[in-house]
């Protein structure tokens, strides 16, 4: 129900306290409510004149500031807090739940950056704090290559438990939880507006199945329109929320860049899927790993990183050893899977080896058009044949066209 | 006495021919011209008087009345100096009467007498040949046009003084000094109709392309390319002409028209043998288009007939002069209606759209493309829907890579596209030999169920294409039209699987043009 806490972190935040203030007078005064009754100035002097560790958490504070914003919530304090309580019930009254810095369901994660939101909004739950979560994040406009390694890291992750959080936007970041929900994993949206707006329309689908085993999160009050601006500050929860960051594909100076500056900044590992270096998608994430960061070549070396590196949790130490085991064992499946599909003599032996098969390994790694697909072929067969063999696969769902290129279908 | 001197004039594509008739009598002196003329045919009074004096014959000081008849047609352009000034001869005695009859004087005067170009004299010549006049006296530069109908003697003349001799000839003498003019068409057609400077082998790789230019041009489909800039759109789109069947002399004669009211045949040239082909720049207005002024002259479109017209970015042009094309691509003419009359012009030509996958252009080539999709979408939806349901084959390409661009391979020729052109073309007149529709493209859901029959196997696959494609049943007529040319461009009399696939390959992707 409606706690005092509640709506006093409401009001703070209606009165416009800064995020990264906020989380230190928290700190200091233990409530929201006490934050009014607290002398912050007397305490910056002691602890001035006392030499204690603590003062950098003052000292950014604009007191003059604060002081303002309290002499208006104790000026005006029983209308405050009359709005406040009707905001929470039209709240409830539509399902939408919400946390703040104190109360004891905030995400711990988020406690640990430098500018954690002052509340939390959300649909359906928030992440569990015992499990892992990854953040997979990416361009919009995505190539199929990236579409196919976010949807193969987000499934394979999220079967072995992991949450996954993300955007919700188009490309990279709706495929990952797209994939995420149709394995049935938990998986996190994170937006950019209220949780009750949908964007992009894109995704609508989603935006309900999410629900079932995840949840919809935002740091803005319900009914907020997107808007360009707010997407910085959404990225911060993305990381924030998370144990480390998957970045499949980014151009330079993107968006996701953002979102992996702050993922340093407060401290999460970065992980990104290496790509072709003529790729201009691909320019982001080879930079970011020259850089340093975490080379993802399978969804297994992420996962066994992710549980090696969170070893203040150690609900998981027991496992490690059992999963080893586990991975020797896929990652021995997987080169065996390599190994067949390398090897010459098996090509050429296959009599059987028709256009088609020949077709859908051209475009197994890039899309092609008809041309280049013709051209690959050096003449061995008629150009009709072609088209015939495309339109065929085409029909029977397993390539599909976009613009004058062909491209596999993933789910296939 | 009052003399008459025949002429002609274009209203429209029509041609009439006009009498001038000239009165000079005694009474106040003067000069005075009747007839509905407009202002150029006013001037020819100034020009008449001044060329007649440098010439010898000074006008007398008399009441001289012209009068272009029939009085109720609008005279333009230039072409009445030489019939005026042959008129008042007649009246002032010098030329005898019995001499002019049953010739059509057409020509503009210099100062000096020398006898200039005009427009429009092929249609006049073709009326006049109908209506069984025997010679027409023409600028010598207008001669080989005219000539090229033959069955009426063209006589070319330099100078008003030439004309006059002429007339003072008996029959034999003209004939040595001034022979008709003639055109051998035979020769003329065999020398210049395929004169292109571009070939079809000029374009590398592009395979698709090349192919979906040779089935539009087999079954007479409409095309949209769709391409990032520089992969060779508009160098395929120009090629077009050399591959479509040549020009008959009947529809040569019938393009030729529509030039010469236009103006577009030069001095000295004969008929237009090559079919047109044209490409209006993206800022085009309605009345360019379709074509305008008070008397309108033929636009873009009917410059266009029997050939091709190129729209280049297709996307940028204004919609409401696209719309102008539902008339001319469904009757293949366009009808314009003015205060003094209503004009119809032919515009029988195959339509040809080129326009970017994206704004950027370069979709889906995410390297360079950062479109998003809504942008793709907006982009493509600015194209016009009425357009879009007449355009049969829609071809995507890309540009080509550095490898194909440096090693020729052997290209097919548009000599050798054309004949299997002509093959296709063969078949399509036969089975149509007793319809109105002339080509694939113009078969009716009728011819299409008598004509395309499928087979049980092949209509399944056809089937479960269109569920997955999400196409409509305008897309399932077009498929099966283009699949109807394929099939003839095999030979074959029962179109098969490939064809079917070929034809779907070519289908406007639904996803982007709603």
């Amino acid at each position: 129900m409606i706690t005092n806490e509640d709506i006093y972190a409401y009001i703070f935040k209606h009165q416009g306290l800064g995020e990264r203030s906020a989380i230190k007078l928290c700190r200091i005064a233990g409530s929201f409510e006490n934050i009014i009754n607290t002398d912050f100035e007397t305490i910056l002097l002691d602890r001035l004149l006392g030499g204690g560790q603590d003062d950098a958490d003052l000292e950014h504070v604009n007191l003059n500031r604060l002081k303002i914003i309290i002499d208006k919530i104790i000026k005006d304090e029983d209308r405050l807090i009359d709005e406040a309580r009707i905001f929470f019930s039209n709240l409830l009254a539509r399902k939408i739940e919400w946390t703040h810095l104190t109360a004891s369901d905030y995400p711990k994660r988020l406690l640990n950056i430098p500018d954690p939101p002052l509340m939390l909004f959300y649909k359906g739950r928030l992440p569990k704090e015992n499990e892992l979560s990854l953040a997979i994040v990416g361009a919009r406009e995505c190539s199929s290559y990236g579409e196919k390694v976010a949807g193969m890291f987000s499934k394979e992750l999220s079967v072995e438990g992991v949450q996954i959080i993300s955007g919700m936007a188009r490309g990279i970041d709706g495929i990952a939880q797209r994939s995420a929900v149709d394995v049935s994993g938990s998986t996190f949206g994170v937006l950019g507006c209220g949780v009750d707006v949908v964007y992009p329309k894109e995704n609508a689908d989603i935006f309900e199945t999410i629900l079932d085993k995840g949840g919809l999160i935002s740091e803005f009050e319900p009914g907020t329109q997107p808007l360009r601006r707010f997407f910085p500050s959404r990225n911060r929860v993305i990381s924030g929320l998370s144990d480390a960051v998957l970045v499949v594909e980014a151009r330079k100076r993107s968006g996701t860049y953002i979102t992996v500056t702050q993922a340093l900044e407060q401290g999460r590992e970065v992980y990104a899927v290496p790509g072709r270096i003529t790729d201009a998608l691909s320019d982001g994430c080879n930079n970011l790993i020259a850089s340093g960061a975490g080379i993802a070549v399978s969804p297994e070396d992420v996962l066994r990183e992710l549980r090696n590196t969170s070893v203040f949790r150690p609900i998981y130490d027991s496992y490690r050893s059992e999963c080893r085991e586990y991975y020797e064992e896929i990652s021995q499946m997987i080169d065996d899977c390599d190994y067949e599909e390398t090897d010459p003599d098996e090509t050429e032996n296959k009599e059987e080896n028709s256009v088609k098969d020949l077709i859908l390994s051209f475009i197994k790694q890039n899309d092609l058009s008809a041309d280049a697909i013709y051209s690959r072929l050096e003449g061995r067969y008629d150009f009709e044949v072609v088209l015939l063999s495309l339109i065929e696969l085409e029909t029977e769902k397993r390539i599909r066209k976009t613009g004058c290129r062909y491209g596999i279908v993933q789910n296939h | 006495m009052v003399s008459y001197v025949y002429s002609g004039t274009v209203c429209g594509l029509d041609s009439f021919i006009i009498c001038v008739e000239t009165d000079a009598s005694s009474g106040l002196p003067g000069f005075e011209m009747v007839g509905m003329l407009n202002s150029e045919v006013k001037e020819a009074k100034e020009r008449v008087k001044v060329a007649l004096k440098n010439n010898g014959y000074p006008i007398p000081a008399l009441k001289i009345t012209v009068n272009l008849s029939p009085a109720n047609i609008r005279k333009n352009g230039t072409k009445f100096d030489l019939p005026i000034a042959v008129s008042l001869l007649t009246a002032m005695g010098v030329v005898e009467q019995d001499k002019v009859n049953n010739i059509l004087f057409l020509g503009e005067l210099g100062l000096d007498g020398e006898l200039r170009f005009v427009n429009g004299v092929l249609p006049i010549a073709i009326k006049a040949k109908e209506l069984g006049y025997k010679k027409i006296i023409l600028p010598k530069s207008n001669a080989k046009e005219a000539a090229a109908i033959g069955g009426i003697d063209i006589i070319g003349m330099d100078s008003l003084l030439d004309a006059l001799r002429y007339l003072t000839l008996d029959e034999k003498e003209q004939n040595v000094d001034y022979p008709p003019e003639k055109v051998n068409t035979d020769e003329l057609f065999a020398k210049n109709q395929y004169d292109y400077n571009v070939d079809f082998a000029d374009i590398n790789g592009q395979k698709e392309l090349k192919r979906a230019c040779l089935i539009a041009a087999a079954g007479f489909h409409h095309m949209l390319i769709v391409g990032p800039p520089g992969c060779g759109k508009t160098m395929a789109a120009k090629r077009i002409p050399t591959i479509l069947p040549p020009l008959s002399y009947e529809e040569s004669l019938e393009v030729s028209k529509i030039y010469s009211v236009s103006g577009f045949i030069k001095e000295f040239d004969s008929l237009v043998v090559k079919r047109p082909f044209n490409s209006p720049h993206h800022t085009i207005t309605e009345n360019a288009l379709s074509g305008g002024g008070n008397i309108p002259k033929p636009g873009v479109i009917s410059l266009s007939h029997r050939g091709v017209l190129f729209l280049d970015e297709a996307v940028h042009f204004d919609r409401r002069v696209l719309e102008i094309l539902r008339q001319p691509l469904e009757d293949r003419k366009i009808t314009i209606n003015r205060n003094n009359g209503t004009y119809e012009y032919p515009s029988d030509f195959m339509l040809i759209c080129a326009i970017n996958p994206c704004p950027c252009g370069f979709f889906p080539d995410r390297n360079k493309c950062r479109c998003t999709d809504s942008q793709i979408k907006n982009y493509l939806s600015k194209m016009s829907g009425p357009i879009l349901d007449r355009i049969d084959i829609c071809v995507q390409t890309e540009a080509i890579d550095y490898d194909n661009l440096k090693y020729k391979n052997d290209s097919e020729s548009s000599e050798s596209m054309r004949e299997k052109i002509m093959k296709a073309r063969a078949i399509q007149e036969e089975r149509f030999k007793f319809s109105r529709t002339r080509f694939n493209s113009e078969m009716d859901v009728n011819e299409i169920e008598e004509y395309c029959r499928l087979d049980k196997k092949d209509e399944v696959f056809l089937e479960k294409a269109f569920r997955m494609m999400d196409l409509s049943a305008r897309a399932y007529h077009k498929t099966l039209r283009v699949a109807r040319t394929l099939a003839d461009l095999d030979g074959c009399e029962r179109i098969g699987k490939t064809h079917l696939s070929e034809a779907l390959n070519y289908r406007i992707n639904n996803d982007f043009f709603i």
